[in-house]
């Protein structure tokens, strides 16, 4: 399998060359774009992808960029303002020292030994996950939960996964840690060599345990992964963890929270890959659903990246939620993909609404009487 | 050696993509942008939402200023009276005269204007420039009863924005038999024309006006539509400088590279005509990409580069009255035709020997671009499923081109 960074550096140029040529300038891109706070248009960004002379404010906007592609849904020349964005990105003339921090251990395959040492602290501190953190080489099985570096989630998703995997009685393997991250933090930061480097090496991973079926609960990952099949043919499917629990929910308890709870829908499942039912189909499982939205195209970003480069932006979507969240009636709400609830976790908490991620939510809504 | 001085007449699309092309071939060249309009280059398929109010002036301003300062590329303002290819000198209305060493002709088409009996010429509206769109703009603060002459591309949008303006008495006037050629086939047309009549605003088919009568227009077929405000949109004829030796005939001719007849002399955009190979007719340009290409290849040819544009399917995407729309290639004809409907999303893909020549999307829109490259490639196996949304067009292209997987 050859992915050549020069490769996707070359598509990228050409959808961007594509991109301008076709630009209406209807502007509807940067009108939807749910971390455009300071204003920009698109011919700011066109005008410096053209002549590579940057402003700050576009510095600035390509660094708080999160790549949710609401831009290019809503183009009427299907330009891909995403992937533009993109090419912005792999041009800035420096990188960003938040990137550094968060892209400091995440898949580097240079730092494998730091993440060793990491690891050993880790193993011990997360009680039954830590068996499988980075844990080589993995065993056959048809089921393998990928969670990545969310294993260390405080979501604790990655816990419930395994808790209801258990209830159901299934077996399983586990593909979690440092080592096996997605690159989504690359290609996020520009580095599209990088992260190539690291789904490649996510592959050979995953060829150890030879599944039938991927499942995992982030929705980068999940993307990731997806890719992944594409380029490689592989014969595995992926799911996330809605789909997968909605296969077994036959073989589990329901019962329902007493209030009703919205739902919000991650970027990449709901509007990129254009799957918002099974996570609702889930949720009225345990709970009266409350939509927040017309269609959940119109669903509001979680801003997750930007818990890491501009947290006003994030608490700003975040206070929108909310005031959704309580006009449609909700009085919790959920999310199937646990990067939307590391975004969403402080401003919930500290307006006291409980944010249920899918897994957790359903974990406790199965327990049987007496179970913890 | 000295550095060459390049001149472009026109600021519109073609010649912006043409100034920022030559720059891109010759760092040390200079670069006059010469442009007759008050406005700097902006987006004129955008003029709608201006008008609207949807974008403002600063918005629908296609490039910054600091982009003319960083790319070095003068802007001056101007009206050429005269060029004199042998001495290389272009003669504006002011007296002033501008040396060359290669000169771009970018100078775009006017709109056609038809005249009617009963109605003075000049309370004839067009619908091309921005200073057009002031005028229209002035006009709707009265709310008056519009009459629309033409129904094609841009009349449509002007009608979608005034039904989001919440403008009432809109009529439509088209000679031929459905709206929207050549974008839709008469089906979709159908669909398209129940839509617009559905929303409350008229349209008459296969009608033209014979004369005015104060603020009544009557058809040919004895008809009759009161009205404030006529607005035509009738096709733009391409315009050029008059230069001795030029050829030409609806536009200037020219070639891949963007080259004219005379050496040193390059045109781009809606004032040209392009050899079309498959047609073996020589065709105007109307599409906001194409003019970009041709631009791309005349600034790249001038500046003593080589991109000439190759040969490829027509590439659309746009607004259709309210409905979005990807036109590529040849979506209609003789061949074989798949289509897709559910509620207002439509897909058309059109085939011919087995090989893909076209496709029309509307509303839902998925793989256009993976379409577009996929456009020569046998797809015969693939049969119906070729319509639905879900369709692996990534695949058959061979790129990621889909923004659903990055």
């Amino acid at each position: 399998m050859k992915w050549p960074s020069e490769a996707f550096k070359n598509s990228l140029q050409e959808i961007t060359g594509f991109g301008l040529e076709n630009c209406i300038g209807a502007n509807k891109c940067m009108e939807v774009c749910p971390v455009n706070r300071l204003g920009i248009d698109q011919k700011e960004l066109d005008s410096v992808l053209v002549s590579g002379h940057w402003t700050d404010r576009v510095q600035t906007f390509v660094e708080e960029c999160v790549q949710c592609g609401d831009c290019t849904l809503a183009c009427p020349a299907s330009v891909q303002r995403d992937h533009m964005v993109l090419a912005l990105k792999q041009m800035l003339p420096e990188v960003p020292k938040p990137w550094r921090r968060y892209n400091a251990l995440k898949g580097r395959q240079d730092r494998f030994w730091l993440i060793d040492l990491y690891n050993i602290a880790a193993r011990v501190l997360y009680g039954r996950l830590g068996q499988y953190i980075d844990k080589t080489p993995l065993e056959q099985n048809d089921l393998l939960f990928y969670f990545g570096c969310y294993v260390f989630s405080p979501s604790k998703a990655p816990e419930a996964t395994l808790k209801l995997a258990d209830r159901i009685g299934l077996d399983y393997e586990v593909l979690a840690g440092l080592k096996s991250c997605c690159g989504w933090p690359q290609y996020l930061t520009g580095d599209m060599g990088y992260g190539q480097g690291m789904l490649q090496y996510l592959d050979g991973l995953i060829q150890q345990a030879e599944p039938k079926t991927i499942v995992t609960g982030c929705a980068e990952c999940y993307v990731a992964l997806l890719r992944l099949k594409k380029k490689t043919s592989a014969p595995w499917e992926v799911l996330t963890t809605p789909m997968w629990l909605l296969h077994h929910k036959d073989s589990l308890n329901w019962q329902k929270f007493p209030d009703p709870i919205g739902i919000h829908d991650s970027c990449h499942v709901s509007k990129k890959v254009g799957k918002p039912d099974p996570a609702r189909e889930l949720l009225d499982l345990m709970a009266d659903r409350v939509e927040l939205y017309q269609t959940p195209e119109d669903c509001l970003c979680c801003g997750y990246y930007n818990i890491h480069i501009n947290d006003t932006l994030n608490r700003d979507l975040h206070q929108q939620k909310l005031q959704h969240l309580a006009k449609a009636g909700g009085k919790a709400m959920a999310v199937e993909c646990v990067t939307c609830w590391e975004a969403f976790d402080k401003s919930f908490t500290d307006a006291n609404i409980p944010l249920l991620e899918m897994m957790v939510a359903a974990e406790m809504a199965t327990r049987s009487e007496g179970e913890a | 050696m000295p550095p060459r001085n390049l001149l472009i007449i026109g600021n519109g699309v073609a010649g912006v993509s043409a100034a920022q092309q030559a720059r891109q071939t010759d760092p040390d060249c200079r670069i006059t942008l010469l442009h007759k309009e008050n406005y700097p280059f902006y987006y004129r398929s955008s003029l709608t939402e201006w008008i609207t109010g949807e974008l403002t002036s600063e918005n629908i301003t296609a490039r910054t200023d600091s982009f003319y300062h960083a790319m070095q590329i003068q802007n001056i303002s101007g009206t050429v009276t005269g060029v004199l290819p042998q001495e290389k000198i272009v003669q504006l209305q002011n007296g002033r005269e501008l040396n060359y060493d290669a000169l771009c002709i970018a100078t775009g088409a006017k709109a056609n204007k038809i005249l009617y009996d009963g109605i003075d010429e000049n309370s004839i509206l067009t619908y091309r420039t921005k200073d057009d769109a002031e005028r229209i703009k002035l006009e709707f603060l009265n709310e008056p009863r519009v009459l629309i002459v033409g129904g094609g591309v841009l009349g449509l949008e002007l009608a979608g924005g005034l039904q989001r303006l919440g403008i009432e008495d809109v009529a439509i006037t088209e000679y031929m038999g459905h709206i929207a050629r050549p974008i839709l086939d008469e089906g979709l047309a159908r669909w398209l024309e129940a839509k617009i009549r559905k929303e409350g605003y008229k349209i008459y088919l296969d009608e033209t006006i014979d004369h005015i009568e104060q603020d009544e227009a009557i058809f040919k077929s004895g008809k009759t539509h009161h009205f404030d405000l006529l607005i035509e949109s009738v096709g733009i004829t391409p315009t050029y400088p008059n230069i001795p030796g030029l050829e030409t005939r609806k536009g200037i001719r020219i070639d891949p590279h963007g080259r004219t007849n005379l050496e040193n002399i390059y045109a781009c955009g809606d004032c040209t005509e392009m050899f079309n190979e498959t047609t073996g007719e020589w065709q105007t340009t109307r599409i906001w990409y194409d003019c970009a290409r041709q631009g791309r290849a005349a600034g790249t040819a001038m500046a003593g580069g080589a991109k000439p544009i190759k040969k490829q399917a027509v590439f659309n995407c746009s607004y259709i009255y309210n409905e979005k729309y990807s036109y590529i290639g040849e979506p209609h004809g003789e061949g074989d035709i798949y289509r897709y409907q559910h509620n207002d999303a439509h897909r058309k893909i059109h085939l011919v020997n087995g090989r893909l020549v076209g496709a029309l999307l509307i509303n839902d829109r998925h793989g256009t671009t993976p379409i577009y490259a996929c456009v020569g490639k046998n797809l015969e196996e693939f049969g119906e499923d070729l319509a639905h949304p879900d369709f692996d067009w990534n695949a058959i292209s061979g790129q990621d081109w889909d923004y659903r997987f990055f």
